[in-house]
């Protein structure tokens, strides 16, 4: 029988995960391996993750169970892929503050393969776009003064072809 | 609780999805908001000042973590020469360094910040500059390269003042008679290599630098 393991998230929510699905998750493969966790154990506390968000990291692990990604050490490989067609349309219907709080989620339960698609995801929507569209995306606001903006086209002035 | 957004992740997560961005992202990224530009300019500015191991005694440019060159990791990552000559651009630090008009050509031209030479060759270079005292090169020590054993890595000490190296590096790679070499810079802790052609042309100049677009 596949064991299970019994998490909570920060808003106290309790989650049963399949072992080999949560071991996506390197923080968590080492922190069982390393004490020694049984049925009696503790749940384990995820204090930087809501359920809700956790709901999605779940998810993504159960459907990627049986995937092979790159060595987290390749970083040639895992740059160069392209995002997953799965991961792609997982991210897509989420909002930017959900997909934000994935790629904090991945990053802090060290899923590599996760934080990397949620990164070039967040990415994908940055490339080609111009400053002002950049803004209108994600909700920011210009904070440079005239004087400023004016420093910085001076400063960008000799990397415009010519 | 106010919604988060891109501007509140931590300066790392930043930093790891910037990569996946080009340097012409980078760039138009870095006129969106201060806060970008000042992450941008942070990486880019350690970047270099890593690439450059500016010595602190000669002129402070900034913070310097020698720690971060311990992780130092060899990639057969090529960039294009147009985003190198971009991430170059974008930093403020090169471009207080050149301040020379011409030498802004040059580097428009040449996109160097650091060059990788055979060790043979190293010790020719190492040589010459030693006895004029141009570059304070010191042995490369351990720093042998992973996957490029007959390449040392010059990178130690270089010369504090980048436009000696932009200015002599075309006449010095044609002294030593290389057709080629090769320039790499790091990016966090990647060390970024691309492959520099020198393109003979009849005449006195034997070189010319390709257009960069």
């Amino acid at each position: 029988m596949t064991e299970k393991i019994r998490l909570t998230t920060s808003d106290d929510q309790e989650f049963i995960v399949e072992r080999n699905i949560i071991e996506r998750s390197v923080l968590i493969k080492n922190l069982l391996n390393d004490t020694g966790y049984d049925e009696d154990s503790e749940a384990i506390p995820l204090p930087n993750v809501r359920s809700s968000v956790f709901k999605k990291v779940i998810e993504w692990a159960e459907h990627h169970k049986d995937t092979t990604f790159p060595d987290d050490d390749d970083e040639d490989a895992r740059k160069s892929a392209p995002i997953d067609d799965w991961d792609k349309d997982f991210l897509k219907v989420v909002d930017q503050e959900m997909l934000y709080e994935i790629i904090l989620a991945a990053n802090f339960l060290n899923i590599r393969p996760l934080l990397d698609a949620g990164c070039k995801t967040v990415a994908e929507m940055i490339r080609g776009k111009s400053a002002d569209e950049i803004r209108r995306t994600f909700n920011i606001v210009n904070d440079f003064s005239p004087d400023e903006e004016e420093a910085i086209k001076r400063e960008n002035e000799w990397a415009e072809d010519r | 609780m106010a919604q988060l957004q891109l501007l509140d992740l931590p300066t790392e997560i930043k930093l790891y999805l910037f990569r996946y961005l080009s340097a012409k992202d980078l760039l138009t990224l870095s006129t969106v908001c201060s806060n970008i530009k000042e992450i941008l300019s942070y990486m880019l500015y350690r970047n270099l000042n890593i690439t450059l191991r500016i010595n602190k005694k000669e002129e402070y440019l900034g913070p310097y973590q020698p720690k971060d060159t311990g992780s130092l990791q060899i990639t057969q990552d090529f960039l294009t020469v147009n985003d190198i000559t971009s991430i170059l651009q974008m930093s403020r630090f090169i471009i207080q360094m050149i301040q020379h008009p011409e030498l802004r050509k040059k580097v428009h031209k040449l996109n160097v910040t650091v060059i990788l030479y055979d060790f043979q060759e190293f010790e020719k270079l190492t040589k010459m500059y030693k006895d004029e005292s141009v570059f304070h090169f010191d042995h490369p020590k351990n720093m042998s390269l992973q996957k490029d054993q007959n390449c040392r890595l010059i990178e130690h000490n270089m010369p504090v003042n980048l436009r000696l190296l932009y200015n002599d590096l075309e006449e010095l790679s044609y002294m030593i008679g290389f057709k080629t070499f090769n320039i790499i810079y790091l990016e966090g802790t990647r060390l970024v290599r691309i492959k520099h052609d020198n393109q003979p042309q009849p005449g006195p100049n034997q070189y010319i630098h390709t257009p960069l677009r």
